[in-house]
């Protein structure tokens, strides 16, 4: 197993305005499987992918990644945890605007890369999703699917070990989040969690779990 | 480096904005230096000028009639009576003694000395006037004159710089009272007895009148006095009394000579052993202000001297001053703590997406941190660079310990700017934020 959740929970407020976004759940993810977490909104899946991301604390219970206990108690390994496993991609897809198609890729990348190295490696990416000619481009000179393919090439720079996806096609029109599909089911690399409200995009994934109230049905 | 390159990417961002605020904040230091510099130099003049002989304070005092100050107070009326009042001021004041005593070089017919005692010798100036040359007195008298070393003395000088004649005798009391047919009664320095004798007459030019002077003695070898800055040694030097004057001005020839002795008069030496520079001041200011002798004369040293660019002493400057460069330095932090607790707030979402890359809370507090450190240096620098042009022109001085000052400043301005704005960053919720459009 790749991913292993104990008993994770995660409330927000307290006492009568106590909100359980997750409740108790218990969940695995095997490594190169591709999975969508489903639900209706507010269900939990975001908050989900938040502490699967190291960005949420879950209120109690365990999470372990390859088998090792992350400690949501120390934000540096909490980073180092996410740069060397995870790579994230949102439904507004999260671009800085003011910086081109190149530098958003480049952004997460700290000293692994030697310039020239990393140079082709954001090329090889940006060929491998049809970007390569929007290298350049600022984000709002793009299309949707363009700047979510941008935003999945930032994910895949380092490499990860799980793309997370929180409702990656929401904001596109039904062809861009066709491709967007397209390019999640082959990247075969790595474990993909898909985030949806959209039973086509489940029905494409291996699996599919689902998320009501904050617990698993 | 990329917390170096996303801050500088951040800072470049909004470059007008930047640059309003850190010229402000350049402004607010170079200000700040200034009145350090201002402080520095008046305290430093304070302790220059207080001279000290024994156990005894001399302040220098000198009247502040120049320019437009002069022309008003000479237009006014009873111009010499207000002079007069205020010599007899500060002769009789109880707080003080006070010692008449003004150099100044006299014109001596057919001098028998060489050029150490001339005017300026020691200065070498004196190499601008010939040794000896003609000239025709107001009097009629023609001759062939020198400009030589002279000081007058007021009767209590002598006792108080205990000078005493080796040969010959002191001024009489009637010699210190003007009369208009009177030879003039002259005292030599020690230096002359190789070329003067007791009785010889000469003709002299000097500051109140022109006439015949007769050598009445010599003084004792090494005889000093103090002058208000430094001692001057008086061998070379011609003694006159400092004459007293209550006759009623005859003619605007008589107007001119009393003017002018009386100026003499009242830029003296105050004697004390317990006040200070600026008490002494305010006893100045006070009998200035009865004479209606504006600006007041000033005394070397005090801080409370008026000004008459501003009309306001020192002091008063230097807080103003102070009190500018306060204000200007809360207000350049407050400003730059609003900018920058405004522009993270902007940027919340721009933090968001660095933290969904990678970027720890702490490389997101470093990078504000730096941005902060990138105006404050920039600022610094501009300041120096501002400070070192008006320091230049100002002949001020710069210490080191100044720096001091503007580190403090410097650390309060980046804990002012930086707190809140992490603050701000530390209560975000990133997981909402990046998700914002």
């Amino acid at each position: 197993m790749l991913i292993e959740l104990q008993d994770i929970s995660k409330y927000y407020g307290s006492g009568q305005n106590c909100v359980k976004a997750l409740d108790h759940i218990n969940i695995s993810f095997r490594e190169y499987e591709m999975t969508a977490v489903i639900g209706k909104s507010g269900c939990g899946k975001s908050t989900l992918i938040n502490i699967l991301a190291g960005l949420a604390t879950p209120t109690s219970g365990r999470y372990y990644f390859n088998g090792n206990l992350i400690d949501f108690s120390k934000q540096n390994q909490l980073s180092k945890f996410r740069y060397e496993n995870i790579g994230i991609i949102v439904q507004n897809f999260a671009l800085i605007n003011n910086m081109t198609a190149y530098q958003n890729i480049a952004l997460p990348v700290r000293k692994r890369f030697v310039k020239g190295k990393l140079v082709d490696s954001i090329e090889a990416i940006a060929n491998r999703l049809g970007i390569y000619e929007k290298l350049d481009s600022f984000p709002y000179q793009l299309s949707g699917g363009e700047c979510q393919r941008v935003a999945i090439a930032r994910a895949l720079i380092c490499e990860p070990k799980l793309i997370l996806a929180d409702e990656p096609t929401g904001a596109l029109d039904a062809d861009n989040a066709g491709n967007v599909i397209s390019i999640l089911k082959d990247i075969t690399e790595a474990t993909v969690i898909i985030a949806t409200h959209d039973m086509e995009i489940a029905a494409q994934c291996q699996r599919t779990i689902t998320l009501s109230y904050g617990k698993i049905k | 480096m990329r917390i170096i390159k996303e801050a500088r990417r951040s800072f470049n961002s909004t470059p007008i904005y930047n640059w309003l605020i850190i010229v402000l904040f350049a402004i607010s230091l170079t200000v700040t230096l200034f009145s350090l510099s201002s402080a520095f130099v008046s305290s430093g003049e304070g302790n220059t000028y207080r001279q000290m002989y024994g156990e005894t304070n001399y302040y220098k005092i000198t009247d502040n009639l120049v320019g437009n100050a002069e022309k008003r107070f000479f237009n006014s009326e009873d111009s010499v009576g207000k002079l007069k009042r205020f010599y007899s001021m500060l002769s009789s004041s109880e707080k003080f003694e006070y010692l008449e005593i003004y150099k100044q070089p006299i014109e001596v017919d057919n001098f028998k000395g060489g050029v150490d005692f001339l005017y300026n010798y020691e200065s070498g100036l004196y190499e601008n006037q010939p040794l000896k040359r003609e000239l025709t007195l107001s009097d009629g008298y023609s001759g062939v004159f020198s400009n030589v070393k002279a000081v007058w003395l007021s009767e209590n000088s002598f006792s108080s710089f205990n000078i005493a004649v080796a040969n010959g005798r002191t001024f009489t009391d009637e010699e210190y009272q003007y009369s208009e047919d009177a030879v003039l009664p002259i005292l030599l320095g020690a230096k002359y007895k190789n070329y003067y004798k007791i009785g010889d007459t000469f003709h002299v030019d000097e500051i109140v009148t022109c006439g015949e002077a007769q050598v009445v003695g010599f003084l004792k070898d090494g005889t000093s006095i103090w002058t208000g800055s430094h001692f001057d040694n008086l061998d070379d030097y011609m003694i006159l009394p400092m004459i007293n004057d209550k006759s009623i001005i005859s003619d605007q020839a008589d107007y001119f000579r009393q003017v002018v002795l009386y100026l003499m008069k009242i830029n003296g030496l105050i004697v004390s052993s317990h006040l200070s520079a600026n008490e002494v001041q305010a006893y100045v200011n006070e009998m200035c202000r009865e004479c209606e002798i504006i600006p007041s004369s000033y005394i070397d040293g005090a801080t409370n001297s008026q000004s008459y660019i501003f009309g306001l002493n020192i002091n008063q400057i230097i807080d103003a001053l102070t009190t500018i460069s306060l204000f200007l330095v809360i207000f350049a932090c407050f400003i730059l703590s609003v900018f920058m607790f405004t522009k993270i707030k902007q940027k919340l979402r721009y933090y968001a997406i660095l933290s969904l890359c990678n970027f720890t809370m702490h490389e997101l507090y470093m990078m504000i941190t730096f941005e902060v450190m990138l105006f404050i240096i920039i600022s610094n620098l501009l300041s120096f660079a501002l400070s070192g042009i008006v320091f230049m022109i100002m002949q001020m001085p710069f210490k080191v310990q100044f720096l001091a000052y503007i580190l403090v400043v410097d650390i309060v301005a980046a804990l002012a700017s930086i707190l809140p704005s992490i603050h701000e960053l530390h209560n975000s919720d990133m997981t909402v934020l990046f998700r914002r459009r």
